[in-house]
């Protein structure tokens, strides 16, 4: 089947196509070279006037896993269904399932997101989850830094290559895309009831410090050959200072690739009479000055949401500002997290300045290749709020509207009112498309040139942004027509992309023994198996 | 029977995950409503939760690192054997050399536990109880105590479990302590959390309406057998060899293939590959965090449940 998509603006900011007018053709799954003679075309759509994008791609979004689960079964208010909302797809009116993430993400043509946080442990029941989100691809990357295992190869100085060995192994296991650490050593701080680990803190029973932590598994990933960098949720998250802990984290990277997650919430200074300030100009000028940093923001939007992080001590600490006032705080083998909920309120004080903050973030760091669109879903924002944000950032009069009805005194503070800065269609290109691609290393997405899967957004031009993004006109998945003017209309299977780099196989003897002197399971019924996840899930595992 | 159905109750969910997938789909499909077999306790569970939340450690947690250990409920072997020899047993533990410390309450434990959690919050107690200076002399003195709760008689469960959780959190203002929640077994926590993430509740949801809404009293399965709201029953137990409870409402067994008919035979019987014999499936550990790989031991050419509701919905697709 071949398909000619006719006539539109195309943003492709790998192959250098800014708006420009031309035609795609897609052959069966993926993207292919015009044929001599467009006579050839099964179908021609005419989408003349229209602007066309590969499909998007979230880094950093909780679509799956036990936290996320549970926070589901903790809030049956906040997924209410409602009548009328059903159509032949299955569970498509069950809200905040993993029918209805799939979905969604769709709709707004995103067609490949990362789960960020899958904690090892947990990994069959994040996988089982990914299998049952429709249309959209979807990776892990694994949490480590909290592990005994690791944690004692550190305590008895072991070379970095049995390290890489370990690491590459716990990928071998999880099957995920990449390495996150979580404010390293701090659950098993907390285990033994630490209430705050600084980066250069001493983790407690293991004498290393946080920063050792980070350092050894950086080394590991670029070692590894891992593409993804090592994913880093920093220590003190949420706390007024901690711009500078997020600052120590970009000098302890030390010129090596390493990514960091959600800054906004990193973007505290502690001036003012209240001891609570932006630290973004700080924050930008560090990450514009450092190249090998990227990060994404995890922004801001106000309403209820709720807060998904393994970062254990911070959701413990978070407690006292559940609203609804209940929580779960839960540890595991390899880590810990919890759920707290939370609505963000736009003439509260702290919740303005962090939705300013982000947007300041956003705005000041000059560079869309290194700066990723997310709220961190859902801890700033349910990601069915992006058609906000992608209008916050295109359309600077709709900002500064929102300056005038949110706390004076955060929109006084604030550099918002200064920046003028809006991002064009070729920035939300490179920002949503083509820069997540590289970073994540799936080559065979983000852009459009022959080769590549077919997985492309078409959108109407509006003024609305958020019309525009909410609801996209047209969307293809591997070269299947999935939404049609915003609706879903066909679902498909989407796949799960992992990595497998090589490693000495003999660590396994040593991790075999370990799982049979201190764990519940023999190390072969952790790992795994992509035949059983097929067979079982239906999950189909694609191998970078 | 499905398509004539008005309002089919998809209840037993002794199965594993795939089990659990095929009923939520079947619900979802024919407009009915899922329980499990011990949905009463798991109600109960989810409701405290829903309201208030709370503090658990894992099982590998209790193994490796807890001190004490106070075990309520009192027989934790029926539902789930070899717990002791497993959690409070093992010869080494990444952060203690010793086992820890048993403390075991009995079913009426409600009182000592109210008493213990006023006196270590320096509250005033009308009366002292039997117990409570040995219990918290060794609360005081453990650092990481976890309190391990097992199946509790109805009528007293809520309010212990309740006291427990406020307990726990209490003694994290200052120090560490955690509740391990076991529930009851037969596929209960895969019910409860495989069912979620498809339909967004988990158990006592209903897509009569058509659309998933949760009531943890009024789509109890028992209920709506009794009431007569349901007009069928599908059993779905590839574990277990018992049979469905005797009800008047016609019955669909899709079952262990030794299942054992006290009653007589239901209207329809398919039997069912096991999961961990006859195919592969997954089924959660009692305390929700980890997925245990089921394989498959033998040949066999019984269908798994899945399989077969796939088929059913396939012949039947809903169409509004
Ligand atoms: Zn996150």
């Amino acid at each position: 089947m071949l398909t000619r998509l006719k006539g539109a603006s195309i943003y492709d900011p790998v192959n250098n196509l800014n708006g420009v007018c031309g035609d795609i053709w897609i052959r069966d799954e993926y993207i292919c070279e015009a044929p001599d003679s467009p006579e050839k075309a099964d179908v021609t759509v005419d989408l003349e006037g229209r602007i066309l994008m590969a499909g998007a791609i979230d880094i950093h979004s909780h679509i799956a896993g036990g936290n996320v689960n549970n926070a589901r079964l903790l809030l049956p208010e906040q997924h209410m269904a409602e009548r009328g909302a059903f159509s032949t797809l299955p569970f498509s009116a069950a809200k905040w399932s993993a029918h209805d993430t799939g979905y969604r993400y769709a709709e707004m043509g995103f067609t490949t997101v990362v789960e960020p946080a899958v904690l090892p442990i947990n990994a069959a029941q994040a996988h089982a989850e990914f299998a049952d989100i429709p249309i959209i691809d979807t990776a892990g990357l694994a949490i480590v830094g909290n592990d005994d295992f690791l944690l004692r190869m550190l305590r008895q100085r072991e070379e970095q290559s049995r390290i890489n060995d370990y690491l590459a192994w716990t990928l071998h296991a999880t099957q995920c895309l990449g390495v996150k650490v979580i404010n390293a050593g701090g659950a098993t701080a907390f285990k033994f009831n630490q209430r705050q680990l600084l980066l250069d803190d001493e983790v407690p029973m293991y004498g290393m410090t946080s920063r050792q932590i980070l350092n050894a598994v950086q080394r590991a990933v670029v070692q590894l050959g891992i593409r993804h960098p090592v994913h880093v949720h920093c220590n003190n998250l949420g706390i007024p200072g901690n711009v500078n802990t997020a600052l120590d984290t970009i000098e302890a990277a030390d010129g090596l690739p390493m990514h960091l997650a959600h800054v906004q919430f990193y973007g505290y200074g502690n001036d003012g009479a209240s001891g609570f300030s932006s630290g973004a100009r700080a924050l930008a000028d560090a990450i514009m000055k450092n190249s090998n940093i990227t990060v994404d923001i995890g922004q801001v939007l106000f309403g209820q949401t709720v807060t998904i992080s393994g970062d254990v001590m911070r959701q413990f600490d978070a407690r006292h500002i559940a609203s609804p006032n209940k929580w779960v705080v839960w540890e595991g083998e390899d880590g810990g997290g919890g759920i707290v909920p939370f609505r963000y309120r736009p003439k509260n004080f702290v919740n303005a300045l962090q939705w300013a903050i982000g947007l300041e973030l956003f705005l000041l760091i000059d560079d869309p290749w290194r700066v990723f669109f997310t709220t961190d879903h859902p801890n700033g924002a349910p990601f069915t709020a992006y058609p906000e944000l992608f209008r916050l950032l295109m359309d600077r009069d709709y900002r500064n509207q929102w300056l005038d009805r949110i706390n004076a005194k955060s929109a006084d503070i604030s550099l918002l009112p200064h920046l003028d800065r809006e991002y064009d269609l070729n920035e939300i290109a490179i920002m949503t498309r083509a820069a997540p691609a590289r970073l994540l290393g799936l080559d065979d997405r983000g852009h459009l040139a022959a080769g590549a899967i077919a997985d492309i957004a078409v959108y109407r031009p509006q003024a609305d942004k958020a019309a525009m993004f909410g609801k996209a006109e047209l969307v293809f998945k591997n070269g299947a027509l999935v939404v049609e003017e915003g609706k879903v209309i066909r679902s498909v299977q989407g796949k799960t992309h992992a990595v497998s780099p090589e490693f000495d196989r003999r660590i396994e003897t040593t991790i075999g023994d370990y799982f049979d002197r201190y764990h519940l399971m023999k190390m072969d019924h952790y790992k795994l198996d992509p035949q059983h996840l097929l067979e079982t899930l239906g999950s189909e595992l694609v191998f970078h | 029977m499905l398509a004539n159905a008005s309002h089919p109750l998809i209840d037993g969910l002794i199965g594993d995950l795939l089990d659990c997938k095929a009923a939520a789909r079947l619900a979802e499909n024919f407009g009915g409503t899922i329980d499990h077999l011990h949905g009463n306790a798991i109600a109960r569970n989810l409701r405290i939760y829903q309201q208030g939340g709370w503090l658990i450690s894992s099982m590998g947690e209790v193994r490796n690192r807890a001190d004490l250990v106070i075990l309520v409920g009192e027989e934790l072997e029926a539902t789930h054997p070899r717990l002791q020899e497993k959690l409070f047993e093992s010869p080494e533990r990444l952060h203690a050399s010793a086992p820890p410390a048993i403390h075991q309450l009995g079913h009426d434990c409600l009182d000592l536990l109210s008493v213990v959690r006023a006196r270590l919050a320096d509250k005033p107690v009308q009366s002292d109880i039997t117990g409570s200076d040995e219990l918290i002399t060794q609360l005081s003195a453990s650092v990481y105590p976890v309190f391990v709760i097992g199946c509790l008689p109805e009528q007293s469960a809520e309010l212990i479990i309740r006291t427990c959780i406020g307990l726990v959190r209490d003694i994290n203002e200052t120090r560490r302590a955690a509740l391990l929640i076991l529930g009851s077994g037969e596929g209960d926590t895969t019910a409860q959390l495989g069912t979620t993430w498809n339909n967004g509740f988990g158990i006592r949801t209903s897509h009569a309406r058509g659309f998933p809404e949760q009531d943890l009293e009024m789509h109890a399965g028992s209920r709506l057998l009794e009431s007569g709201e349901a007009d069928l029953l599908v059993w779905i137990s590839s574990l277990s060899t018992s049979p469905p409870p005797q009800v008047r409402q016609s019955t669909l067994v899709f079952g262990h293939p030794a299942m054992v008919f006290t009653h007589g035979p239901p209207d329809i019987f398919l039997p069912v590959g096991v999961p961990g014999i006859q195919r592969a499936g997954y089924l959660h550990r009692a305390d929700g965090l980890r997925m245990v790989p089921l394989h498959k031991l033998v040949d066999s050419t019984l269908p798994g449940s899945i399989t077969l509701c796939e088929h059913l919905i396939s012949q039947e697709p809903r169409t509004c």
